[in-house]
């Protein structure tokens, strides 16, 4: 988590939390945030660390995986303000915070991405020098390496952050 | 051909299959220069997706170079660099024309969503990208030809597959506006780029 963090900080010169390490991530947010964010963008997904809980019911089926990511963002949107998940989750949750959502008058947003029509508009960014994403490869490797590529990247590694695979 | 397939939980292998064929007459096959692991691969990898199969081909985030065209391609021919977008779509939907492809009508008979490359019987049933050869249907829509004069290598552009325009529409979709304060939970690849 923390080289991640790290990598977040020099190329995109944000402010960085590791939840793990911070004591009321929730808490810690609201005050730097004075309040709540107006944007909340969700790119974990089902992958957040689950509850006890949460790994039962999941096992189960019963539970689409971790709700945990969505609940922090549910907690540190401010009122009327916007939540966007781009992380994947699972099809069903319980204890989904309906409520809470609706009566802080919260926009949820979600979906799959059409990346089709924005191909041409970030092709030339990238052209341009705007944009260039190649900071983010840390591994490059031969197709033929694909179980160790997809072990590293699921361990998160040798400071894994996206693999590359070369037919 | 080689490809990375599906074996099964926290199992992947490299195997040889049977080579990608044109089937439908707006179909083309790519040979595979470049091709990425998303993070959604390790949902499927995690054996979380319904609908995967032994020897399923997995990816959905390739480029390369055109390799063959079904007769009524006329977009792009055998030779044309091209990014393969992880949507599936024909482009004369409703939701293809609205900008919305990342839902088309026509992309997946199993379901009323969308079809994905490379993501189980699910969403569509589409082969992946971790392979040498892939079978892109709808080439008069799905393929972004990479210009004959543009000098770029793959890397740079390889990731307008998914993540790049996964990260930038989700921040467009949001609203966001210049002078909002933005959290972003998450540091991998996605949330990299968001940020």
């Amino acid at each position: 988590m923390d080289y991640r963090l790290e990598h977040a900080k020099r190329t995109n010169h944000v402010e960085t939390y590791n939840f793990e390490k911070t004591h009321d991530i929730d808490q810690t947010l609201l005050e730097a945030t004075k309040g709540g964010a107006d944007v909340v963008i969700d790119c974990v997904g089902l992958d957040a660390k689950r509850t006890a809980m949460e790994k039962v019911e999941t096992a189960l089926m019963l539970q689409g995986g971790s709700l945990g990511a969505f609940n922090t963002a549910a907690n540190v949107v401010r009122k009327f303000g916007t939540i966007q998940v781009i992380g994947v989750y699972g099809l069903k949750y319980n204890m989904f915070p309906f409520g809470h959502l609706f009566e802080r008058n919260v926009q949820v947003k979600m979906g799959q991405a059409p990346v089709i029509h924005y191909m041409p508009e970030l092709f030339r960014q990238i052209q341009t020098g705007k944009i260039d994403p190649t900071d983010i490869i840390t591994h490059r490797l031969h197709i033929s390496d694909a179980p160790r590529a997809y072990e590293i990247f699921d361990n998160k590694d040798e400071s894994c952050i996206k693999v590359v695979l070369k037919p | 051909m080689k490809a990375v397939t599906y074996q099964g939980k926290k199992k992947v292998e490299v195997k040889e299959v049977g080579d990608a064929k044109l089937i439908k007459r707006d179909d083309m096959l790519v040979r595979v220069t470049s091709t990425a692991i998303c993070g959604s691969d390790l949902h499927i990898y995690h054996g979380l997706i319904p609908g995967m199969y032994d020897d399923y081909v997995i990816g959905h985030e390739p480029m390369g170079i055109v390799e063959e065209t079904g007769p009524d391609v006329t977009r792009v021919k055998k030779g044309d660099r091209v990014i393969i977008p992880f949507n599936v779509a024909c482009g004369e939907c409703f939701f293809c024309t609205n900008q919305m492809e990342s839902q088309c009508d026509n992309a997946n008979d199993a379901k009323d969503t969308g079809g994905y490359f490379g993501y189980s019987e699910t969403y569509g049933g589409y082969m992946g990208g971790q392979a040498e050869l892939l079978r892109v249907p709808f080439g008069n829509f799905v393929p972004f030809k990479v210009p004959e004069d543009a000098e770029v290598e793959d890397e740079k552009i390889l990731f307008l597959s998914d993540i790049l325009p996964t990260a930038y529409w989700g921040v467009d979709n949001a609203g966001v506006k210049p002078g909002d304060t933005v959290i972003i939970l998450g540091c991998g690849p996605v949330g990299l780029l968001t940020q």
